[in-house]
C-alpha cells in the first residue's frame, strides 16, 4: 500500500485501519462515462482502487465539457473510454484499466458485470439501469444507483438480497433518457451526486452502507434520506427468484 | 384528519408549492395519490413516483394516519 499517497484518508476513522486495503482490492465497473461516471471514476481512482473497467460507446462532444470532468477540448470526437483512460492513467500510472467501448445491454450485461466486485451507475436512461439491476441481483454484485436532473438527484446502494433494489421501489425499468441538453442539469449537481455516490460506494465496499435512498438538491440546498425496506415478493430480488 | 404533503425537485414547479396540508379522511397512499393527481393532472403522467411516508418508502397500500408527512419525489434518469 502506498501510505504516503493515501495518508490523508487512511487517518480518518471511517477508513482506518483496514479500509484502504479493501478499497485497493476492489475491481470497480463504471457503466456510462458522462457526468456522474466521470466524477465517480476519478474519485475512486484517486482513493486507491487498483483496477477499473470502463463501459461507454459514446464519443466526447463539446456540450459534455461543462460537467464531464474526465475530458478536455482535445478529446472532442474521441471515444470516451480512450479519453478517460488517458486521464485516469495520468492520476495513477499503475492503475489497471479495461476499456469496453460498447453500450451495456441485455446481451453483454452479465458477462461485463461478472468481472467486477461493484458496479457504479453512470448511465442516463431507465433501460440500462433495469439491466444493471437484474444482472447484479443475479450475480449478487452490489451496485450504486445514481441519477441527476436539474439541480438534484438520487443515490442508493443496492446490495442484492440485503437492501431494496430498483424494482422494490417501482423505479421505471424501461425508457430512454431525455438528453441533458434538453432536460437541463446543473454541473455542480452532477458533481455533487457523483461525489455522494462515490462515498456510498466506499461505504458499500467497507460493509458500512445502509441502503437508504438519498435525495440531494444542491440549489436549496437539501439532503433527504428515505429508508426503503426490501420487498421480499419483488419480481427481481424477491425470495422466490 | 390532516396530513402534510412535501414536494421535491420538479414537483415543486409542477404544483407551485414546497408543501401543503390536506384535510380529508384518507385511508391509504392510493387515496392520497388519487386526490393529488386530480388536483395536479400532470402528476399522473409520471410513472415511478417515489412516495415516502414519515421518511420511509411507502407503497399504494400503506395506511395513512392523522399528522402523517408524505414526501413526493419524481423519477430521474440523467447521469
Amino acid at each position: 500500500m502506498d501510505l504516503e499517497r493515501y495518508l490523508s484518508q487512511i487517518s480518518i476513522k471511517e477508513i482506518f485501519p483496514e479500509g484502504q486495503r479493501k478499497i485497493a482490492d476492489t475491481t470497480v465497473l463504471v457503466v456510462g462515462l458522462g457526468g456522474t461516471g466521470s466524477v465517480m471514476s476519478e474519485l475512486l481512482v484517486r482513493m486507491g482502487i487498483k483496477k477499473i473497467i470502463l463501459v461507454d460507446d459514446d464519443t466526447v462532444e463539446l456540450s459534455n465539457l461543462n460537467r464531464q470532468s474526465l475530458y478536455s477540448e482535445n478529446d472532442v470526437g474521441e471515444l470516451k473510454v480512450e479519453a478517460a483512460r488517458r486521464h485516469l492513467i495520468s492520476i495513477n500510472e499503475h492503475l489497471e484499466i479495461e476499456m469496453i467501448p460498447e453500450r451495456l445491454d441485455i446481451d453483454n450485461g452479465e458477462n461485463i458485470i461478472k468481472k467486477s466486485d461493484i458496479v457504479l451507475d453512470g448511465t442516463d436512461n431507465y433501460t440500462s439501469r433495469g439491466i444493471i439491476n437484474a444482472d447484479c441481483i443475479k450475480l449478487e454484485t452490489p451496485w450504486i444507483f445514481s441519477a441527476v436532473e436539474g439541480t438534484s438527484g438520487y443515490v442508493k446502494a443496492i446490495i442484492p438480497r440485503v437492501t431494496a433494489c430498483l424494482s422494490c421501489m417501482n423505479y421505471p425499468e424501461e425508457g430512454e433518457a431525455v438528453p441533458c441538453t434538453v432536460a437541463g442539469v446543473l454541473p455542480s449537481a452532477v458533481h455533487s451526486i457523483g461525489a455522494l455516490a462515490s462515498s456510498i460506494a466506499i461505504k458499500t465496499i467497507l460493509g458500512k452502507e445502509s441502503g437508504n435512498l438519498y435525495f440531494f438538491d444542491v440549489w436549496k440546498p437539501l439532503l433527504e434520506s428515505v429508508s426503503i425496506e426490501r420487498n421480499k415478493s419483488c419480481k427481481t430480488c424477491g425470495d422466490g427468484n | 384528519m390532516s396530513i402534510i404533503i412535501k414536494y421535491y425537485a420538479r414537483y415543486r414547479e409542477l404544483t407551485g408549492k414546497r408543501e401543503e396540508e390536506l384535510q380529508y379522511d384518507f385511508k391509504n397512499i392510493s387515496q392520497v395519490m388519487e386526490a393529488l393527481e386530480g388536483k395536479y393532472p400532470k402528476l399522473s403522467k409520471d410513472e415511478g413516483k417515489l412516495v415516502a411516508l414519515n421518511g420511509r418508502y411507502a407503497n399504494r397500500d400503506s395506511v395513512v394516519k392523522d399528522g402523517d408527512s408524505i414526501s413526493l419525489f419524481p423519477p430521474v434518469s440523467g447521469g
